[in-house]
């Protein structure tokens, strides 16, 4: 998490955290503890599920800048600006 | 004239504050509710603690978090021996919910809780289920837990069966496909395991089990078009995977492979619907707030 928030101004996105389990004070801990700063949204009527198709965590969706969702990952990402930046540069 | 005027005017404007008052009033942040709730169910003394719940769940009657406070509430009776008003508040909750997600999560919680008492019982009522339901997650889950019960392959089947074919999602589909294809695998049904995971590889699970089968039976070619699939979707994997030296070793080398896998993670998937959320200390965003911006939208759950 704390990888991602380092490479928004690098690689040129903006990052959101989405989540959908109804735990706020974890999620608030979990957050800091590891030094997060980006703005997680609570999901509260499933919209990750039903418009974004998300059907396990972590799953990291990106999205270009007219709004079409360009790719989608499922689990670990792993090197993150390996595998985000080819990516944001063709889209 | 000018009275009755004056007087219309006046009555507007108060019916005016009124529902500005009472929109206002309706709008709480459904975060503070989840605080709410939070702070209710970490009272320790369970008997104390089930009063706070159900004094939120009476006063709280419509909101995001409902199927959490009455799951909240089951377990804190559960832990208090008071298995008989766990059991009616639970039964009494599944009969008036009217949304179908939400019956379905009451539904699980039920199963999930006899499951940990009773498996034969749990057996018996997730087969009641199987026939009755027609949620397909609700089906998956109870497919997946009977799957590693002494007899539950045959149940888990039928679970998993309906549960994919009433997917409307087709990455839920693949999912439930993965571990229904696992199983078959397990069972040692591995020519129908294959067919069943071919429909699953735009899910990590389904296509790695696939790869894992394909290049076991000599199949490497098609293994390895697995494992690109698997690598493409979950590409923290590719190391675990081995992708690089079983690429190198069917394919010569590993020339094309970053190429391939950058080429299938992009696709166009539609548009991202404009939704609007509340953050964790209850501000409301909007994600067209973001147009313009290329997102990286990562969902995760704090468990």
């Amino acid at each position: 998490m704390e990888k991602f928030s380092k490479l928004e101004k690098k690689l040129g996105f903006k990052l959101i955290g989405l989540n959908i389990k109804p735990y706020l004070g974890k999620a608030k801990k979990v957050l800091r503890d590891k030094g997060a700063a980006f703005p997680v949204l609570m999901d509260d009527s499933r919209f990750a599920r039903n418009e974004l198709l998300v059907v396990a965590t972590p799953t990291t969706i990106v999205v270009d800048g007219k709004g079409r969702i360009r790719s989608r990952f499922i689990g670990a990402v792993g090197d993150f600006e390996e595998v985000i930046a080819p990516i944001l540069k063709r889209i | 004239m000018k009275l009755s005027v004056f007087s219309s005017g006046a009555v507007a404007l108060l019916i005016c504050i009124l529902l500005n008052g009472c929109s206002a009033k309706k709008e709480v942040s459904s975060v503070l509710l989840l605080e709410e709730l939070e702070t209710a169910a970490r009272v320790d003394d369970p008997a104390k603690r089930a009063e706070r719940l159900k004094i939120f769940i009476a006063n709280h009657k419509d909101h995001p978090y409902k199927v959490e406070a009455y799951r909240r509430l089951y377990r804190t009776l559960l832990e208090s021996g008071d298995t008989l008003q766990a059991n009616r508040l639970l039964q009494e909750a599944i009969a008036k919910e009217t949304v179908p997600w939400e019956k379905s999560d009451l539904i699980y919680e039920r199963f999930s809780a006899i499951m940990e008492a009773d498996t034969s019982k749990a057996l018996a009522y997730a087969d009641s289920l199987s026939y009755a339901e027609n949620f397909p997650r609700l089906l998956f889950y109870i497919g997946y837990d009977v799957s590693y019960a002494t007899g539950g392959e045959g149940l888990a089947e039928r679970c998993y069966k309906k549960a994919a074919e009433l997917a409307t999602n087709r990455l839920e589909r693949a999912q439930i496909l993965s571990f229904y294809g696992s199983m078959l695998k397990r069972m040692g049904r591995r020519s129908e395991a294959e067919s069943v995971l071919a429909g699953a590889t735009s899910y990590p699970t389904g296509a790695r089990i696939l790869a894992d089968m394909l290049w076991e039976d000599g199949k490497r070619k098609r293994a390895l078009d697995a494992y690109v699939d698997y690598v493409a979707v979950m590409p923290g994997a590719r190391k675990y995977a081995r992708l690089d030296s079983l690429y190198s070793l069917v394919s010569g080398n590993t020339s094309g492979l970053d190429e391939r896998l950058v080429a299938s993670r992009i696709f166009d998937d539609g548009t991202l619907p404009e939704h609007s959320f509340y953050d964790l200390e209850g501000r409301r965003l909007n994600l067209s707030d973001f147009r313009g911006d290329k997102l990286v939208i990562y969902v995760w759950s704090p468990t």
